[in-house]
């Protein structure tokens, strides 16, 4: 994440990594990063990720050299474009650094857009949180 | 109020009158959202290895089954 930064590529968290990020009690085996970059550079952030030791799985899925697993996508079904979204993503901290993630209510409107059985049980996963936070005063 | 992972009974308190979710449920999710981003992936990696589903041999498994 920090070479990305370095690299001045902008990325933002999405999927059910960003959802745990933000309290969901569920669980993923990867990480997807929206890249923002035109198709003919999609191949930077995999050179990125390859020169730090990151083991290339298929086209832009890597694992990272503790074992991540890490998706680059570069659209996301039932959302806006990137810059929309980065817009109004939420900064979190992470390994030191602050990332751009995207919002539990847009992590589901693209969940719902999917509509993949794993998708719809995440899409409860996420209600059920944005449930509790509200009880909680935090949402 | 930032809260982490050992905070998690004050945010019980504050959520164990909702409806809909059983005790462990609550419990689940308080310790969930009591924890920082960093204690929450944490979680997910720890879950996951207790299943022997992270990294490499992890893929194995999932990708066989």
């Amino acid at each position: 994440m920090g070479a990305l930064g370095t690299e001045k590529i902008e990325f933002l968290l999405i999927g059910m990594s960003a959802a745990i990020f933000q309290g969901v009690a569920g669980s993923t085996i990867d990480v997807d990063f929206w890249i923002n970059l035109p198709p003919r550079q999609y191949l930077r952030p995999v050179k990125i990720a390859l020169a730090q030791g990151a083991t290339m799985l298929r086209n832009t899925v890597l694992e990272l050299s503790d074992g991540t697993l890490v998706n680059f996508v570069y659209s996301v079904t039932g959302l806006a474009s990137f810059a929309h979204e980065y817009s109004k993503a939420i900064w979190l901290p992470f390994h030191g650094l602050t990332i751009a993630v995207l919002p539990l209510e847009r992590i589901r409107k693209s969940k719902m857009a999917i509509g993949r059985p794993k998708d719809l049980v995440h899409v409860h996963q996420i209600e059920s949180t944005l449930k509790l936070k509200r009880a909680q005063g935090t949402s | 109020m930032k809260t982490t992972l050992k905070d998690w009974p004050i945010v019980y308190d504050r959520i164990k009158r909702v409806r809909g979710f059983d005790e462990h449920e609550k419990i689940l999710n308080a310790r969930s959202l009591a924890a920082t981003p960093e204690e929450r992936w944490q979680m997910n990696v720890t879950f996951l290895r207790s299943l022997g589903l992270w990294g490499r041999s992890g893929r194995r498994k999932l990708s066989s089954s």
